[in-house]
């Protein structure tokens, strides 16, 4: 690491977990979140020239979340004949079926999963990555008070859905 | 009957337990939450959701991952390989596919091909091609030069009228 700037090697070794762990609770699946680390971290090894040291950990997650958030405008983008007949092609807003889950976290994940992007990127930006409002707002482009409202309401829903499932305590 | 002022002043809640309200807002927050029992259920409920969120373990790549990414930055970067050296990334948390996947995918591939032509196995076709071929290649052989060995092809393939 030269100047607080870490290398591409120390960034995938040291920051890799967290990158990935960022990109499944966006994604909600293996398969999207392969892609999206994969994607991110082409472009973290353009932008490390230009990175100034400060929140890594920060600067990863708002990568991780603008692959994810070009990826789902990507596929809004598509034409209607190449939406959901094909349902690997489309962005998936629940984990698939065929995923085994165990433990608590898989139905949060679940929960998680099912919330709409709006609600589901800030949540996630914001207990997941442990982003501040001010660096969710910038990361989404939305403005702080959108920010703030999308985190309680979606916690809201995401409690809802975990009570709906039968998961009462956190 | 809940009002848009309600509901953005129920948004606070949230930016409470994350310490993002500033000293007047938080004061007029914690005031009404102690008026209010419906503010205190409504706190608890969003509670609950962020501690489960935050309580969720870091999730691991599938195995393979990481070496499959840092295989294809290492092939994508020919002037790094000659000039830096390149860390181990052994130590990465787990390990990938689709992009990079190439990668394996092409030793995958690589591997089918020497194990299809190189790895002997046993002949399943019947009647044996070989036999066959002697034979008629006997009968289609006038004078046994090397071109003639060609002639079993036609009666085979019923071409020979």
């Amino acid at each position: 690491m030269a100047d607080g700037v870490p290398t591409w090697e120390e960034v995938a070794r040291d920051h890799g977990r967290f990158l990935y762990s960022v990109a499944y609770r966006l994604a909600g699946n293996d398969d999207d979140a392969q892609d999206l680390v994969q994607e991110a971290l082409i472009r973290i090894r353009k932008g490390l020239e230009r990175y100034e040291p400060g929140s890594l950990e920060g600067w990863l997650a708002r990568i991780v979340t603008n692959v994810f958030l070009d990826e789902v405008r990507r596929r809004k983008r598509r034409p209607a004949d190449a939406l959901p007949d094909d349902p690997e092609r489309v962005l998936p807003t629940t984990p698939a079926a065929d995923e085994v889950f165990t433990g608590l976290s898989d139905e949060v994940q679940r929960a998680l999963g099912a919330l709409p992007d709006d609600f589901r990127v800030p949540v996630v930006l914001c207990d997941v990555s442990d982003l501040s409002y001010e660096q969710i707002a910038e990361a989404t482009g939305v403005p702080i008070g959108t920010v703030r409202s999308r985190i309680h309401r979606g916690r809201r829903l995401l409690r809802s859905a975990l009570v709906a499932d039968g998961v009462n305590g956190p | 009957m809940t009002t848009f002022d309600d509901a953005l002043d129920r948004d606070m809640l949230s930016a409470h337990l994350d310490d993002e309200l500033t000293d007047a807002e938080r004061a007029a927050v914690e005031a009404r939450l102690e008026a209010s029992a419906e503010w205190r259920e409504e706190l608890a409920e969003v509670r609950a959701a962020r501690d489960a969120l935050r309580n969720l373990p870091e999730r691991e790549a599938p195995a393979g991952f990481w070496d499959a990414v840092h295989a294809g930055v290492v092939a994508d970067d020919h002037e790094a390989a000659d000039d830096d050296v390149v860390v181990p990334i052994t130590a990465a948390p787990s390990h990938p596919r689709r992009r990079w996947a190439w990668v394996a995918a092409s030793a995958a591939a690589v591997a089918a091909v020497v194990a299809v032509v190189v790895v002997p196995h046993r002949n399943e076709v019947s009647p044996n091609v070989a036999t066959v071929v002697a034979q008629h290649g006997a009968q289609g052989s006038d004078n046994g030069d090397p071109v003639s060995m060609l002639a079993p092809v036609g009666p085979l393939a019923g071409l020979r009228r």
